[in-house]
């Protein structure tokens, strides 16, 4: 039998989730999922969930008679959210925010949850059931779209200025690419002359150096600091041959800046490499060269931080690869520079400054160097969180103690909605064998297997409830722990295998709260077969389906043994 | 400094008080059948909160207050007697009150200022609001799921040698039941900060035997329901207070002792407070030690190597709340250990910053960082307490990383530190 919603309540807590207009929108995609899930129920069970005050289905909302009406349902109910439930919606997700916001509903009000590969096909054998996940999962989508908030939008001023660190052949050769092109360039230099290890063969390129109108030329100086932030960084250099008695540590400081973009140039790694290292938060590697410092999104998208290294500080290299290299560098500043502008992408963290108690985890924790420790009270410190470096996965708001800083989209009371939901119709005081296994999957691995085993029409059992997370670092114990109290027969966590985690090490953060987790539930006496964690492949659909039915198998044979 | 009595004897003096208030607006004395003479109105009487003087002197001692200027208890008070139930409802700093006891010990007028908390946050809770926990509420989510009678926990595996690898011997029908608390489940989640729940467990039954006692330790034991009575469960923690009661009752147990302050304080007082009789004397470990004999240790500063001098923090519960401040110092004594006392101590104490899990934010860390740099200031190698919980408090705040170096000082338990010194001294 299909199980009815309860209403969402949360437990013991004021609602305090706004309820939206929202709409639900099922798509059929012809008879592929019509064929297997009673779309007619699905929409009749969705009209009833909370906050939703329109829910149809059509052929394919995703053509373009679909997206017209779509469109006009939008206008005509005046939903100011909407969930659309039909294929991928990492094919989909963008075409349906566009079509939403011509409408003039908010792009970030906009949910996707797949009851094609993740329900009808998977689990078209047992049609009642397959219908039931949908319901939950479309019901999970929607108790999600209705606590999301509009994302605040960050946008930053490139400024069209460069700073070179280092005049050797690397970074002169930079310089004339840059100066060339009619962009500003300060280039810093430690030694009394230009030309580094190459010199005295770099003779000509030193000459035009310090004759181009458009280069500044600052030998005898190191850099001492770098403040400021994406698109106009300030740069402090100290000046060793030019003393000022005032300062105790001598030589001359002065502020440089705002720069849209830093060069580093400055060779083989030395000392004061670490130094420059730590202060542009650039990772090394065990022999102190900086390594490729592009933090990839996805294929092609890139933080883009407007900080290159080029020649012997990124790996030992000739003459002729240290030029191409500065060539590259300065190509990519250039066109960071002509951006002018930068909006902050994914929905980022925000940290609350009531409830931040200073203790600096987030800032260990965050894989892209996007959180700063500012001072105030007495010595003790409060998180602050660059909007256009935050990729919003999640790692910081997991091992936040005070829960000070949220991720709009993924704040534990939306997680908890969800879960709440999909153990819904679970007796917590007996968590038997027809209790939903929750999975936690990351949307780069177990998601987009489960996907593929999906589109490739494997099966799995159809008692997973799966919750779909940017990052599985953005778990903490105690969520995990909370799916128990809530009655899952199962948890399941699903990462990104080692070292190829989307968001750096999200994976490592993921291992450790679920060791934690772990280590509770065996406290409380929790078969060890109830909770797992598995590092899966995002293209192994066979993998993923045999993982799931044997951990589903594991759970169920536990509770039969009850 | 008047002697100071700890809350459960102070409450004969809000009883001495009139029972009939010469308030106004009270038509029916006991509340007609059917009327709302509200949870407030009833708080009101019973307790006598209408003593209060508005001296401020509640806001004034208040540790939060003065990080916080927001969070005023002379203003709680004020708007129980004004009646002003919704205001304190919607309080958003009802969940930050640590309950330390601090303003009514100096409250002239007997005011028992956190039993109103604990009256507002039991009503809110009844009407659906509740504290968001911290640490992701893992802790509140294990606390419940022990409120599930069918639950077979695992929680014994700590039970092995004492920390310097002596024997632990435990006896299934010992008159001394040990209630070990959530100290286990504290060690696993507070592991990365170096919090050692399962060596304050060995510890305590090391010393136990030390006094030649071999205690029962319950395989089924619930946590003691403190916490989630003082966020307003009051259903909870009497379903957790019931389970223990059984399995306490059914272990033939002639008395109790633990090494938390808040499982002491429970069981003493909160559970006879909602009928719950476990029919047994209760003890802190330290009430135990200073009562008794024990080996003493000779040479004990050597045996505890780098440490000369230690300085000793009163837990809330243990010293305001159950009046024990001697008893630790006792034991210390029996140590021969330099003790150099912070300036606030015994009822003066600072409160370590939090409590119940349901508040955390830049004024508790205020605090704490208050509390280490006065507990630095004593110039001890140690710190020592008798509370796991202020334990964890204190390390967390010590993983701050600007101020890492200036407050840091090596916490231990005081059962960890008589284990150790008995371990050494081979007694």
């Amino acid at each position: 039998m299909v199980a009815s919603f309860s209403t969402v309540q949360p437990v013991g807590r004021t609602a305090s989730h706004q309820l939206g207009r929202i709409g639900v929108f099922i798509c059929e995609c012809g008879d592929k999922v019509a064929g297997v899930l009673d779309v007619e129920f699905l929409a009749e069970s969705a009209r009833r969930l909370p906050g939703t005050i329109y829910a149809g289905h059509a052929p394919y909302w995703c053509s373009a008679d679909g997206r017209e009406r779509l469109q006009e349902t939008i206008r005509a109910e005046r939903l100011e959210r909407i969930v659309v439930a039909g294929c991928s919606p990492r094919t989909h997700r963008r075409l349906f925010q566009e079509t939403a916001a011509e409408a003039g509903v908010d792009r970030a009000l906009v949910g996707l949850v797949n009851i094609r590969e993740g329900c009808a096909w998977p689990h078209r054998g047992e049609a009642g059931a397959a219908t039931t996940r949908a319901q939950a999962q479309i019901g999970m989508e929607v108790v999600h779209v209705a606590e999301l908030t509009p994302r605040p939008r960050a946008e930053v001023h490139i400024t069209p200025a460069v700073l070179v660190i280092g005049g050797g052949l690397a970074g002169m050769t930079a310089c004339l690419e840059l100066a060339d092109a009619g962009v500003p360039v300060t280039l810093v230099e430690r030694a009394p002359t230009l030309g580094g290890t190459a010199a005295p063969d770099t003779r000509d390129l030193t000459d035009a150096v310090q004759t181009h109108p458009g280069i500044s030329v600052k030998l005898n100086t190191h850099v001492a600091n770098v403040d400021g932030s994406v698109g106009s960084y300030l740069v402090t250099t100290t000046n060793h041959k030019m003393r000022n008695t005032s300062t105790p540590r001598g030589g001359k400081r002065t502020q440089h800046g705002p720069f849209g973009a830093i060069i580093v140039a400055t060779g083989v790694p030395d000392q004061e490499t670490n130094e420059l290292a730590k202060l542009l938060r650039l990772p090394q590697d065990a022999q102190g060269y900086l390594p490729e410092c592009r933090i990839r999104l996805r294929p092609g998208t890139y933080v883009e931080r407007g900080v290159y290294v080029c020649g012997s500080a990124h790996y030992p290299c000739d003459a002729a690869e240290t030029q191409f290299q500065a060539y590259s560098a300065a190509s990519r500043a250039l066109r960071h520079l002509r951006r002018v502008k930068m909006t902050a992408q994914a929905p980022v963290a925000q940290v609350n400054a009531e409830k931040c108690n200073g203790c600096g985890d987030c800032l260990t924790v965050c894989p892209f160097a996007a959180v700063t420790l500012e001072e105030r009270l007495e010595g003790l410190s409060l998180s602050v969180i660059d909007p256009l470096l935050c990729t919003g996965c999640g790692n910081c708001v997991s091992v936040c103690p005070v829960g000070a800083v949220t991720v709009a989209g993924w704040a534990d009371s939306q997680l908890e909605a969800q879960m709440r939901l999909a153990l819904g119709e679970a007796l917590p005081q007996a968590a038997s064998s027809q209790s939903p296994v929750l999975i936690f999957a990351c949307e780069w691995s177990g998601y987009a297997a489960a996907e593929l085993a999906g589109a490739q029409k494997l099966s799995y059992p159809s008692s997973v409830r799966m919750i779909r997370l940017d990052c599985s670092g953005r778990l903490q114990p105690g969520l995990i722990l909370k799916a128990f109290e809530m009655g899952a027969a199962g948890v399941l966590v699903l990462g990104c295998e080692p070292k190829v985690c989307h968001y750096e090490r999200g994976n490592e953060r993921a291992a450790a709260a679920y060791q934690q987790a772990e280590a509770i539930t065996g406290l409380l006496g929790l078969p060890s077969t109830r909770l797992q964690i598995a590092w899966t492949p995002p293209d192994d659909g066979p993998a993923f389906a045999e993982l799931v039915t044997r951990f589903v198998e594991g759970v169920e044979e536990v509770g039969a043994g009850k | 400094m008047t002697e100071v009595l700890p809350h459960h004897e102070n409450r004969d003096m809000t009883e001495a008080g009139p029972k009939e208030p010469n308030l106004a607006c009270t038509n029916h004395p006991d509340g007609a059948p059917g009327d709302q003479a509200s949870w407030l109105e009833r708080h009101v009487r019973e307790t006598g909160i209408f003593r209060c003087l508005e001296c401020g002197k509640c806001t004034a001692i208040c540790p939060i207050s003065q990080y916080d200027h927001a969070f005023s208890p002379r203003r709680s008070v004020g708007r129980a007697l004004m009646r002003h139930d919704e205001a304190l409802l919607s309080d958003d700093r009802l969940w930050a009150c640590f309950t330390c006891w601090h303003c009514s010990l100096v409250c002239p007028a007997g005011v028992a200022y956190p039993d109103l908390t604990l009256a507002v946050r039991t009503e809110a809770r009844r009407l659906g609001a509740a504290a968001v926990c911290t640490h992701g509420e893992a802790i509140h989510a294990w606390m419940r799921m022990m409120m599930d009678p069918e639950l077979k926990q695992d929680r014994l595996g700590w039970v092995t040698s004492s920390p310097q690898g002596g024997e632990l011997v435990t006896r299934a029908d010992s008159d001394t039941l040990y209630f070990v608390g959530c100290a286990p489940y504290y060690g696993a989640l507070f592991k990365p900060l170096g919090v050692d729940g399962d060596g304050i467990a060995r510890s305590t039954v090391r010393v136990l035997n030390a006094l030649g006692i071999e205690p029962q330790v319950l395989a089924d034991e619930r946590c003691c329901g403190h916490d989630l009575l003082w966020e307003g469960d009051v259903e909870g923690f009497r379903t957790l207070a019931q389970l223990n009661a059984n399995l306490v009752r059914k272990s033939g147990a002639k008395q109790v002792v633990t090494s938390c302050p808040e499982c002491a304080r429970a069981l003493k007082i909160d559970y006879p407070d909602h009928g719950i009789d476990l029919g047994v004397e209760i003890f802190h470990l330290t009430e135990l030690l200073a009562d008794s004999d024990w080996p003493s240790a000779q040479h004990a500063a050597h045996s505890t190597q780098h440490v000369s001098r230690i300085t000793y923090h009163d837990p809330c519960r243990l010293g305001r709340h159950l009046g024990v401040y001697d008893a630790p110092r006792q034991v210390i004594e029996r140590l021969e250990l330099e003790l150099a006392e912070m300036p606030r101590n015994r009822g003066n104490a600072l409160c370590c910053g939090t409590n119940g899990w349901t508040h955390c934010a830049i004024a508790n860390k205020a605090i704490q960082v208050e509390r280490l740099r006065e507990a630095r200031a004593t110039g001890a190698d140690l710190l020592v307490t008798a509370c796991i919980k202020c334990q964890i408090h204190f390390k967390c705040a010590m993983q701050d990383q600007l101020l890492g170096d200036e407050i840091a000082i090596e916490i231990k338990d005081l059962a960890t530190l008589v284990a150790e010194v008995l371990d050494n001294n081979e007694l």
